[in-house]
């Protein structure tokens, strides 16, 4: 124990030099830049970074890397938050009940509590990195295809907390979130799928393009329709700090999306995405009152922002303890180590310490930052809300196309997202949430793999799914997180109190 | 039309989508022995659930157990947002032929019209906005936008 803090002050002492003090600022005012936009992402803001470390210490180079991927946590909640647009995969969960908190005057302290929820995640968990990486790191490789594949249906299993009032919509936008999932070449088996002969298509529908055009678009061509026909309720100005009750109320939220994003985080494949529903979900469970999730709770927004950060740190277990990258954002982190010549693995430790040791240091430090860096920003977010909707939307729309053309190149893409927006249109009309379809999108590719490896390492037997503790226990939690509504209902009727 | 109907004419188009799925899956043969659901499992779990889902939800719009939204759709209403859909398709068309900065300005300005605002401050808000964000990305973040036929060699 001793010699952890003994290695972390030295950490801190590489960490504090002037010179990383400043790439620990770039990195994080780059990263929250990019988290706000819409469609670009950590993946690209890292490869945008990459020629800007060629020269530098792998320690400095890291620094700026990490400090520019959870500043990209920390704003793409702004955008989900104002305007409904969540401007990364893991901010989708976090419009839910950012967006209602934003129409009803609370947007200050939506983005407070975001700030502050990652800061509590992030802190906490780089706790949880230094003095558990090992022991987490040994349960999370015991997890095979057939844990994948438990995982996803829990995850799928949380459409239950986006339903609102219709089960059966929200679950046919799931279905139609893991169609989409299905177009491309399917991996195990290199047949192409649903590609129609489009080259384009070969290799799937990104989760950003289906994102963009269910949320951006549809939100945008709803807007007008209801300034057209004069039913756009007005934002009422409200309070732009958090109160402390809010607060406290968030706390066992954030604590709880910490713990649940750290460790999803850590599995490799399952990221800060996936996190972010499984808290939301478990938040709303475990909530006296969880009608009032979906219409502006706090919590809501508390909870998945928290995992969503806690999931980013966790994401770097694998990498420093075994070299190996969970996501395509560490992926790249692990090409840019190994161009300035570090080893991630079990040696790094020993042969880096300055760059391990020294980068969780800047962990702390960039979260400190961030958060320094993000509150005073939330009274200059919220008059973001003051611009008139007729001017903001057509810009949102051109922001979003960049976020969907300028990555990919592909006009395929952005056509798709038009079109995506269109049925976004008409699926919100008709009361169909489009937050499951994202959870679709995501999950759909990776279940599926997980269930067809499964399946041939059992030699086609389906009795894996129960004989291995983990994926069994995975199951049960699945059962249960879905049919928990009912039964709670039923539960709450047979002692005679109303069921909601 | 009522909202029920509204409901259940949703839920058939999905019925459809899923029928349409469904038959994309004849074609889909797995050559390998070892992989006992082939790529035509996952796809036909999930359009075999759309369409029960799509069959309960038009009895239980019927059977009154859900009742719908309340409210009241005009056909002014489907205009405008059409309109800018419209206008958005043709935008990303014209994306790479005209360049980011101009297709952008003439979205935006266009856009603003629809939208009431008036020409003058339209026109000025979007200049600034296209050539600005160009300028962010283009040239400060390095992310490739079309420059278009005018512009090119910039």
């Amino acid at each position: 124990m001793t010699e952890v803090f003994s290695s972390l002050a030295y950490g801190f002492s590489v960490a504090l030099t002037p010179t990383n003090l400043m790439w620990a600022t770039v990195g994080s005012i780059i990263g929250t830049l990019i988290g706000v936009l819409p469609g670009i992402g950590p993946v690209s803001g890292i490869a945008i970074l990459i020629p800007v470390t060629y020269g530098m210490n792998p320690a400095s180079a890291m620094i700026l890397l990490t400090a520019m991927y959870y500043g990209t946590m920390y704003g793409g909640s702004t955008t989900s938050i104002l305007v409904n647009v969540p401007g990364e995969a893991s901010s989708v969960v976090t419009t839910l009940d950012g967006y209602q908190m934003a129409r009803q005057g609370r947007a200050g302290p939506a983005l407070a509590i975001a700030a502050i929820g990652s800061f509590v995640a992030g802190t906490f968990s780089i706790v949880g990195l230094m003095l558990f990486a090992v022991p987490i790191i040994s349960l999370a490789l015991r997890f095979g295809p057939a844990e994948y594949f438990g995982l996803m249906l829990l995850g799928l299993s949380s459409v239950t907390s986006l339903a609102g009032k219709s089960l059966v919509k929200a679950m046919l936008s799931m279905i139609l979130g893991l169609v989409v999932s299905t177009i491309g070449v399917d991996l195990s088996t290199g047949i192409a799928r649903y590609t129609f002969g489009i080259p384009q298509l070969l290799d799937g529908v990104g989760f950003l393009v289906v994102a963009i055009g269910l949320f951006a678009i549809s939100e945008v061509l709803l807007a007008v329709e209801e300034i057209a026909t004069a039913k756009r309720e007005a934002i009422p100005v409200g309070r732009v700090w958090l109160a402390w009750k809010d607060f406290v109320e968030s706390w066992w939220a954030m604590i709880r999306g910490t713990v649940i994003g750290f460790y999803i985080g850590v599995l490799p494949a399952a990221g800060a995405t996936i996190a972010s529903f499984i808290a939301y979900d478990v938040e709303k469970r475990l909530a006296k009152d969880p009608s009032r999730f979906g219409k502006g709770d706090i919590r809501g927004v508390a909870s998945p922002e928290s995992a969503n950060n806690a999931a980013a740190v966790g994401n770097m277990v694998p990498l420093l303890t075994l070299g190996l990258p969970g996501s395509s954002t560490t992926a790249i982190m692990l090409g840019a180590l190994m161009m300035l010549g570090i080893q991630p693995g079990p040696l790094m430790y020993q042969k880096n310490p300055d760059v391990f040791w020294g980068l969780i240091a800047s962990m702390y430090l960039g979260n400190t930052m961030l958060l320094i860096l993000n509150l005073p920003l939330v009274g200059l977010w919220v008059k973001i809300l003051a611009i008139p909707e007729r001017i903001l939307y057509p810009l949102i729309l051109g922001v979003s196309v960049i976020g969907v053309y300028g990555v990919s190149g592909s006009l395929t893409d952005l056509l798709l997202a038009c079109g995506f927006g269109l049925l976004g249109y008409y699926m919100r009309k008709h009361d169909y949430p489009v937050a499951p379809a994202v959870l679709g999108v995501v999950l759909g590719s990776l279940m599926e793999q997980s269930l067809r490896q499964a399946l041939v390492l059992s030699d086609g037997s389906f009795w894996f799914l129960v004989q291995r503790p983990i994926s069994l226990v995975l199951l049960i939690l699945s059962a249960v997180s879905l049919a928990s509504p009912y039964l709670i209902a039923a539960f709450r009727k047979f002692q005679g109190e109303p069921a909601f | 039309m009522t909202e029920r109907t509204h409901d259940s004419v949703a839920a058939l188009l999905v019925a459809a989508a899923c029928i349409a799925y469904l038959r994309g899956t004849q074609g889909l043969q797995s050559p390998l022995v070892a992989d006992p659901l082939g790529p035509s499992a996952f796809p036909m779990i999930l359009g075999w659930s759309g369409l029960l889902l799509a069959a309960v939800q038009i009895i239980l719009v019927w059977t009154g157990r859900i009742s719908p939204e309340d409210r009241p759709g005009s056909i002014g209403g489907y205009l405008k947002p059409l309109a800018l859909f419209a206008l958005l398709v043709v935008y990303a068309l014209v994306l790479e032929p005209a360049g980011y900065v101009l297709a952008t300005f003439a979205f935006v300005v266009i856009s603003f019209l629809m939208l009431g605002e008036p020409l003058w401050r339209g026109g000025l808000i979007a200049a600034g906005f296209s050539t600005g964000l160009y300028y962010l990305f283009v040239k400060i973040l390095k992310i490739n936008l079309p420059a278009g036929m005018l512009f090119r060699g910039w």
